[in-house]
């Protein structure tokens, strides 16, 4: 088996958090951090199993909490191996400071905020370990988190119980500014018939809102209609497309230990480390790492013949594996929820293709769109005009 | 109680899919783009250093132009369709009307664009003038009719065929589309 080299790696930088979201998958919180040895060898690791660009995601936990060693591991790598290392990062948000901003600002760092939606729907789930929401410490920061990048990632969990709240929550964050949501149910939740009921009222009304958006020019992306459009308009999804665990993609523990993917982390203890297919200090486990390929790669036989196979997301192994304990075993959930889904994307499409909208046209079917409509946003800008 | 269900019967988006994305990026339209790009720049770059801003375009207007794909008209589609039966000597009559009745309801009435009433086989291009009577329902209804019952009717619905520059390779994939079917019927021992 020929790998590839690591492009994308998450860098598990403390399994402490000072929130306690009721659908986290990562481990117990507990104060076990990274050293700033092991973040190093972590870098240097990265870049010499990659061959161009390697992109990094500071994690865990919350990495904020970590901000001294963020600094020296940042400052260590631009310092010793330049551009050819990246960094992102997923953070809670509550813990953003002018003095963070301002340091991501001189390393071009940019995050992915988790916002649930509007403060009902975070609230519900994104609270402290005294229970209080989370959600007016981040809203309070917003505007500053605009200014520092306007194209500011939310990523959104539905649960069950914020199913209802689903498209109210969504437009809320269009309308506070936010013009990229990736959103995600929560599949190891318990999920319930009537949940997908209401779960298909609420896409439909957020898809007149979608539709009406690029009719008005809004440039916006929502991850569960624009990735659905594009498994038809461009290239559907094959094995690797969506998830490519332990292969392009890894994770790295607090310890040290690689993993597959950081949703194989957990406690990364006892049975947990099985998962694990190596060590920065020691290299990759190569039969435990293609074992994880191999696997992953599998075909899915609950959906062979489906019409929809090659364009829903059953090719996330780690979703799978989260679900069912196998990463070719599909949980039903998914299974139910693109059958509600694909449909009312597709009528969506449909009319937005056979209306001649533009921006429909420009965003499927124009290849520099990302680049132009940038280069337009800055023209904007400086014309002093809003998107 | 939730379940895993393999959809079978799924109406196709009318969206085009892949040809037009993957166009967008042949050498020819490299070259419009970059040179689209780099005026641009040159633009935003010139804008910056004087200080003013210039009102920008609405939409559109940078990168590529979006071209839409062309379509196998229905025409067309049949002079194909028509070619390859004839060349497996099954005679088709055209714009046949024909009906049949699914399980829930009462006889549906359409009109065939291809069909051969002895060996009760035929045909239909859907396109967007028969949005109205071939419905997504009546797609799915005849499809399992057409399943359900050895004797017939056997009628093949293709969806309109999209394509970017390259008709012939559209004009093939719609005559291996009817081979198959011929195959197909060939093999239950319908024809």
């Amino acid at each position: 088996m020929e790998l590839s080299e690591v492009k994308y790696s998450a860098l598990n930088l403390t399994h402490n958090c000072n929130l306690r979201c009721s659908y986290c998958y990562a481990g117990p919180k507990q104060q076990r951090t990274m050293s700033l040895r092991t973040a190093l060898q972590s870098v240097d690791f990265l870049a010499g199993r990659s061959k161009g660009r390697c992109t990094i995601t500071l994690f865990g936990g919350e990495p904020l909490l970590e901000f001294g060693l963020i600094r020296q591991l940042v400052e260590y790598s631009q310092k010793t191996y330049d551009s050819k290392i990246a960094f992102r990062m997923s953070t809670n948000g509550t813990l953003i400071t002018p003095e963070v901003l301002q340091f991501f600002q001189e390393y071009d760092i940019y995050f992915a905020l988790s916002i649930d939606g509007n403060q009902a729907q975070h609230d519900l789930c994104r609270r402290y370990a005294n229970n209080r929401g989370s959600y007016q410490d981040i809203g309070d920061k917003l505007q500053a988190i605009f200014n520092f990048n306007p194209y500011t990632i939310a990523v959104s969990v539905i649960v069950p119980e914020t199913a209802g709240y689903l498209a109210a929550g969504v437009k809320d964050l269009f309308n506070k500014g936010f013009r990229y949501v990736l959103q995600t149910l929560d599949y190891s939740a318990q999920w319930k018939s009537q949940d997908i009921t209401v779960l298909k009222e609420q896409y439909k009304q957020l898809a007149d809102y979608y539709a009406n958006s690029l009719k008005a020019g809004k440039r916006i992306f929502y991850s569960p209609f624009d990735e659905r459009i594009k498994t038809w308009a461009q290239k559907s999804r094959g094995p690797g497309d969506i998830c490519d665990l332990a292969n392009s993609q890894i994770a790295i523990a607090p310890s040290g230990r690689i993993y597959p993917c950081v949703q194989f982390i957990g406690s990364d203890d006892g049975a947990w480390t099985e998962n694990s297919i190596g060590d920065v200090l020691t290299g990759f486990d190569a039969n435990k790492r293609e074992h994880f390929i191999a696997w992953n790669y599998e075909e899915r036989r609950s959906c062979v013949g489906c019409a929809l196979y090659g364009r829903c997301a059953t090719y996330c192994g780690c979703v799978n594996w989260r679900a069912t304990g196998d990463l070719c075993t599909i949980p039903p959930i998914i299974c139910e929820h693109e059958r509600a889904l694909m449909p009312i994307v597709d009528a969506m499409a449909n009319k937005l293709w056979e209306k001649k909208i533009p921006l429909f046209k420009r965003k499927f079917y124009e290849k520099s769109y990302p680049v132009s409509s940038y280069i337009e946003d800055c023209l904007i800008k400086k014309g002093g005009k809003h998107a | 109680m939730l379940r895993i269900e393999p959809i079978k019967s799924y109406k196709l988006p009318r969206y085009p899919r892949g040809l037009y994305y993957e166009c967008s990026d042949t050498r020819s339209w490299k070259i419009a783009g970059s040179i689209v790009s780099v005026a641009v720049l040159a633009l935003l770059v010139s804008s910056c250093e004087s200080g003013g801003g210039i009102e920008p375009p609405t939409s559109g207007v940078v990168g590529p132009p979006p071209m839409p794909p062309e379509m196998v008209t229905e025409r067309e589609a049949r002079t194909v369709i028509n070619e390859v039966f004839a060349r497996n000597g099954i005679k088709l009559e055209a714009d046949v009307p024909f009906s049949f009745s699914p399980g829930d309801q009462g006889p549906i009435s359409l009109e065939l664009d291809g069909f051969n009433g002895s060996l009760n086989v035929g045909y239909e291009y859907i396109t967007d003038e028969d949005q109205t009577t071939f419905t997504p329902k009546v797609v799915t209804d005849l499809d399992k009719a057409c399943e359900s019952n050895v004797s017939g009717p056997h009628i093949k619905t293709i969806g309109t065929q999209y394509f970017y520059g390259d008709a012939q390779q559209a004009y093939e994939d719609l005559e291996n589309l009817i081979q198959d079917f011929i195959a197909d019927l060939r093999s239950k021992g319908i024809i």
